[in-house]
């Protein structure tokens, strides 16, 4: 790893490349659903340009540290995600990936939160309370989905691993133990990245953009910026834990496949109540998760 | 026919005691017929998001304290647009007990879109002014209140 790769590909510049573009996509097929002809090609870059020229204001009663080193770290944690499943995505990684980016998924919630904790404002504590809630409820059933494809690839602990596995024996989204952890993490990764049915906790009209309400300038672009990384690499993982696909080529058009749907998801769906989103992933979600956990072991 | 304009303006609604039909034409233009998004317009959720400030109605004593409160608010550079007959020179309503001056006797205001209620044409047309004025808003930089 030189500086070439942490600034330019996969790092910093790649990632928000692609978060951009997966941003402007979605963006664009929401339009095209409610008959629009939808935003310029370079909005988003246009969004980026604008909020880093202005002010960077500082609610009185915020912990400026705090306040301005959320958004960072947030950030830093889906630089170092993109880059791990990108050069998964290339064949490349090492054992125990997988960890590493069940670990650093966790980050922006925490930084999210701790966001919302440092703004004074009710709304941003609303939101981050909201954020932490999903969190709690979605945790359990991703790692047991996680385990499921670990005892599917019978102990392979690399994401590029189980991607090859995937190759020449089929996609284990194919199986029906698969299925249903597949279906329960792609639930929980879209709640992760609190996305269309599951974004109340950063909801715009409920509570005014929820912990982001407090923030303007470079801070807010920052959130913007990895809100969208992780728009774009969600699928990715997805794809990389239970679709599989050979070459380049079957990975992208997979990834494609997958961001289409989630996008169309987002679009016919209204969002839940933070309760209920609560009540489904502690309940249904989870029961399936660990289901698909102990047909895994059956070898179904 | 709006010329393409490519930029980004995020706009905030303070409507200070209007009688609702600018707010209506106001929320016409983010619909699909008239599809602000494809200029870069969008509704701030909160007036920390805000670049663009449309004030509707007619100001009164209780109105101006907030408006004042609310634009101080808001990071800088922010753009003030009167919208509406009232906002603009306080229309029919003009001589009544609790009615101010217009609004640009008060604070520095950046567009006047005037109309009773203005068409989401105009509304549009007028938004897509600021793109090409590249100098900041009314008030500088606020010492000891921005960092980068």
């Amino acid at each position: 790893m030189s500086v070439f790769n942490y600034i330019l590909f996969p790092g910093i510049i790649f990632a928000a490349a692609a978060g951009a573009a997966v941003c402007w996509i979605e963006r664009k097929i929401s339009a095209l659903i409610q008959f629009r002809s939808g935003p310029p090609l370079l909005q988003p870059l246009y969004d980026i340009l604008k909020l880093s020229r202005k002010e960077t204001l500082i609610p009185a009663g915020a912990p400026a540290p705090v306040f301005l080193g959320a958004p960072v770290l947030g950030f830093s944690a889906l630089i170092l995600t993109a880059m791990i499943l990108t050069e998964a995505g290339a064949g490349r990684g090492f054992a125990g990936d997988i960890f590493a980016v069940l670990y650093l998924l966790r980050v922006p919630v925490f930084s999210i939160f701790l966001a919302g904790a440092s703004s004074p404002g009710p709304f941003s504590s609303e939101g981050a309370s909201g954020e932490v809630r999903v969190f709690a409820a979605c945790e359990v059933p991703l790692i047991l989905s996680v385990v499921t494809v670990i005892l599917k690839s019978s102990g392979e602990l690399s994401l590029a691993g189980i991607h090859s596995i995937q190759s020449y024996e089929g996609a284990f989204a194919a199986s029906l133990s698969g299925f249903i952890a597949f279906a329960a993490a792609f639930l929980c990764l879209m709640a992760r990245s609190s996305r269309s049915l599951f974004d109340m906790p950063s909801s715009g009209r409920d509570i005014m953009g929820g912990v982001f309400a407090e923030y303007s300038g470079p801070p807010l672009a920052l959130f913007m910026l990895s809100g969208w990384i992780l728009d774009a690499f969600i699928p990715l993982l997805a794809v990389l834990l239970f679709l599989g696909g050979s070459g380049l080529s079957g990975t992208l058009l997979r990834y494609a496949g997958l961001l289409l749907f989630s996008a169309l998801v987002k679009n016919i769906f209204p969002r839940l109540r933070i309760d209920q989103i609560e009540k489904f992933f502690r309940y249904p979600v989870t029961a399936a998760a660990a289901f698909s956990v102990l047909l895994g072991g059956l070898g179904l | 026919m709006i010329k393409p304009a490519a930029g980004s303006l995020w706009v905030y609604h303070f409507a200070a005691s209007s009688c609702s039909n600018c707010d209506m034409e106001i929320l016409e233009i983010f619909t699909p017929g008239f599809d602000s998004e494809r200029f870069g317009i969008k509704e701030a959720l909160s007036i920390r998001h805000a670049d663009c400030l449309l004030v509707t109605g007619v100001l009164n004593p209780k109105s101006l304290s907030l408006l004042k409160k609310v634009r101080g608010e808001a990071p800088r550079p922010v753009k003030v647009a009167a919208v509406g007959t009232c906002a603009l020179d306080t229309g029919i309503f003009r001589g009544s007990y609790n009615v101010l001056k217009p609004l640009d006797k008060y604070i520095p205001v950046d567009l006047y879109i005037p109309g009773c209620p203005p068409t989401p044409e105009a509304l549009l047309s007028g938004l897509l002014g600021l793109y090409g004025k590249d100098k900041p808003g009314p008030g500088k930089r606020r010492k000891g209140r921005w960092i980068f």
